[in-house]
Formats: structure tokens, C-alpha cells, sequence
């Protein structure tokens, strides 16, 4: 597994057009997003960092990066998506705690199936690649997976000042139903491994070593 | 000035159009057949001149074209091409194809994608299928870059349903890869 960081001495010309990109935040929470070079040959990271937050940011080297399994072509294509989607969604996106309901059309538009839908930074990331028809997580083998409540209700509790009265009632809802946490090593695996979409147990081990590593 | 156009095919594709320099208040003649028109560009602009309807044209069928007084502007760079109806409706729908044609075999990198598929989306964002299936079906596949090829079936694969051209494309899209040598059905995982 190849990797790269700014802490490594590399930088954003180390970036292979389009990349997955990862760094700790603190002992129980990492982020991620994803690296890409823009039409003005810029390295720029696209992620979701809170609730209606801008989704672009300038290349930042504390984060590690990965390439991803697409083909040269469909990398420039994927790249072309991301400055799309910072585009056409130039008020960011909202946040939440479920992977369902929160979707990009092709085109790079957020258009949620459900009203209150939101993204983590991770189902961001699967949410894009899915867009394209390129599904790097099997959603049906990840059901089995226990909801990581703990995490669920801190974010909730962190996002309630933000959110209005009718975003974290159906939040709430989707916590008290249980909704599968896909976390963001996990996503950065399924990012870099060959033949996806892929379920939860083929993640695992490259999961582990990515927060080794990070 | 008068320029004599000699085609003997029934339908000339993009890339066969020929162009010649035309003067102002200059006349042409041309070969044209059902559903061609010939055009000049003045600059970027295209102009329609005539279109041949099926009910007059034959395959042999030789029609004088006069074009007048084009631009009183006599640095005007004009140049006279002939193109299907069907690429002239498109066209008047999305001006930007002309450039795109052109460029399409080049355009593989963000900064040359980026403003073709802003164009798209804002077809599909209008719900104007019908200039989409046009587009579709005016691709020539041969002429794609590799990005194109992939590219544009991924752009658009939630509307396949909404063009009809789009699963013709997807076909030919998979014979143009394989006649490139490469793995069609790895690189178009998820679109079939």
C-alpha cells in the first residue's frame, strides 16, 4: 500500500490527479476527503467538514494520501467531478449520521432522496464515487454492522445548535433506528482496494493499517 | 467565387464537412442530400443558409447556394461547411458542440472537461433530453479522448432512461475501447 503525507516530505505534486485523503483529528475521530487536482492545476482537498460548510480547501500536508483503483482516464473524469461538485455546491452540504437518503446526482448536485438526509465526511466520499457508478462500499453487507451509538449521539449533540428543530428530529429518528457508521479509514480503504464495491470484512485489515499509519 | 462541392456519399459525417473561403455576395453550388444544409461560419456563427428537404433531394441532385452579403466586415473570417439538419438543431440548442467537435479528440484533462460538463448538466438541470439525445447521437467515438469515452456515459447514466441514444453510445462506446485495446468491461464496470 502506497502512501504519502506532507510529514513524509511529499507534496501536491506527488497527488495522481485524484486521491483519497486521511489524517487523525484525535484518538477516536479521523477525517477524510478527498484530493484532486482543479482546472487550474491547483491540488485542492474536497470533503465535508461540518453542516453547510464550504467543501473546498487549499491542499493541506497533514493529511496522508492514497491512490485510489480507478483507471488513468477515469481518474481525470473523477477529478472533473470533484471541482463540480465544489461548483455546484458552493454552500456546502448538510451533515448526518446515515449513509441513506444522502446522494449526489450524476452531475454533481447534492440531491437528497430524504428531506433531512446529511453526509459524514466518509459517506461524502462513498456518496461521490457512488454517483459515478463507481460503488466502492456494498451497502447490503454493511447492515449487519452494530450502530456505533456512542459516536452517533456526540455528533448529534455537537450538531444540534446547527441544525433546525426539523433536520435533528429526523436525525434523531435515524439514531433511535439504528444507522450503520461507516468510518472514515474504512471508506479510505474501500477507496484504494481493487474490485469493489466492497463489505465491511474486506476493509478491515487495510483499515487497520491506515490508522497505523496515520 | 464559386465553390463546387463533389460528394458522392448520401450523408456526410462531421469530420468529412469541407470548407472553402467564400467572399461576400459569393454563390456555391454543392452536392446536397435529404436533411443536409449548407451553412457558412462566420467566425464561430454559424448561418444557415438552405436545407434540402427529402421530398426535392436525390442523391445527385446539384443545388446552387447563394450566400449574400455575410459580414460587411470583409476581414470576417467565413468559411462554408456542410452539416445534417440534425446537427444544426443541435446546435441552435447548444452552441458550444461546434468547439466541442472539434476539440473532443483533446479533451482530457479537468480544466478542458470542466466547462463541457457544466454545458451538460445544464441540459439535464433544464430537463432538455431531447438537445442531450441529439449530442448523443452526433458523438463519433472514434474521435473521443479516452476520458470523453468514459466520461460522458458516467456524467449522465441517471438519465440513460431519458436518452434514448445513450445505450447506442454505451455500445459503441465498448467497441471503440476494445478497438483501442483495452478492457471495455473493466473500464465501463457499472454502466450496463
Amino acid at each position: 500500500m502506497d502512501y504519502y503525507s506532507g510529514t513524509l516530505s511529499n507534496g501536491p505534486e506527488d497527488v495522481d490527479v485524484v486521491c483519497v485523503a486521511i489524517k487523525k483529528v484525535d484518538e477516536d475521530q479521523n477525517h477524510m476527503g478527498l484530493f484532486f487536482t482543479d482546472e487550474d492545476g491547483e491540488v485542492m482537498l474536497l470533503h465535508q467538514p461540518w453542516h453547510y460548510r464550504d467543501l473546498l480547501t487549499c491542499f493541506d500536508p497533514s493529511y496522508y494520501w492514497f491512490d485510489i483503483a480507478l483507471d488513468p482516464a477515469t481518474k481525470i473524469h473523477f477529478a472533473t467531478i470533484c471541482a463540480l461538485i465544489a461548483s455546484e455546491n458552493p454552500k456546502g452540504v448538510p451533515y448526518g449520521i446515515c449513509f441513506l437518503g444522502g446522494n449526489f446526482s450524476e452531475n454533481g448536485v447534492y440531491s437528497p432522496e430524504e428531506k433531512y438526509a446529511g453526509l459524514t465526511c466518509a459517506t461524502f466520499v462513498a456518496q461521490i464515487f457512488a454517483s459515478q457508478d463507481l460503488e466502492i462500499v456494498d451497502i447490503s453487507l454493511w447492515e449487519g454492522v452494530p450502530p456505533d451509538e456512542k459516536w452517533q449521539t456526540k455528533i448529534l449533540n455537537n450538531l444540534e445548535p446547527y441544525y433546525t428543530p426539523e433536520f435533528l428530529k429526523y436525525q434523531m429518528g435515524r439514531l433511535v433506528e439504528g444507522a450503520t457508521r461507516f468510518r472514515p479509514e474504512e471508506v479510505t480503504a474501500a477507496a484504494i482496494l481493487k474490485n469493489p464495491p466492497h463489505g465491511p470484512n474486506d476493509v478491515a485489515d487495510t483499515a487497520k493499517q491506515i490508522v497505523s499509519i496515520i | 467565387m464559386e465553390a463546387v462541392i463533389s460528394q458522392t456519399k448520401p450523408f456526410v459525417n462531421f469530420d468529412q464537412t469541407q470548407t472553402s473561403h467564400l467572399s461576400q455576395d459569393s454563390s456555391v453550388t454543392g452536392l446536397l442530400t435529404t436533411n443536409q444544409f449548407f451553412a457558412v461560419k462566420v467566425n464561430d456563427d454559424i448561418r444557415m443558409v438552405t436545407i434540402v428537404r427529402s421530398k426535392t433531394a436525390t442523391r445527385s441532385s446539384r443545388y446552387p447556394i447563394f450566400v449574400k452579403k455575410i459580414d460587411q466586415n470583409s476581414n470576417v473570417r467565413t468559411t462554408f461547411q456542410k452539416y445534417s439538419l440534425d446537427y444544426f438543431q443541435l446546435y441552435n440548442k447548444a452552441p458550444w458542440v461546434s468547439e466541442f467537435f472539434q476539440e473532443c479528440s483533446e479533451i482530457n484533462d479537468v480544466k478542458t472537461l470542466l466547462p463541457y460538463y457544466k454545458k451538460i448538466n445544464q441540459l439535464i438541470v433544464d430537463g432538455d433530453f431531447g438537445t442531450c439525445n441529439l449530442f448523443f447521437r452526433r458523438l463519433n467515438t472514434k474521435s473521443l479522448s479516452e476520458v470523453l469515452l468514459l466520461g460522458l456515459l458516467r456524467l449522465t447514466s441517471q438519465w440513460k432512461n431519458n436518452i434514448p441514444a445513450w445505450k447506442m453510445h454505451l455500445d459503441l462506446v465498448e467497441k471503440e475501447l476494445k478497438n483501442r485495446g483495452m478492457d471495455s468491461r473493466s473500464l465501463l464496470k457499472g454502466l450496463f
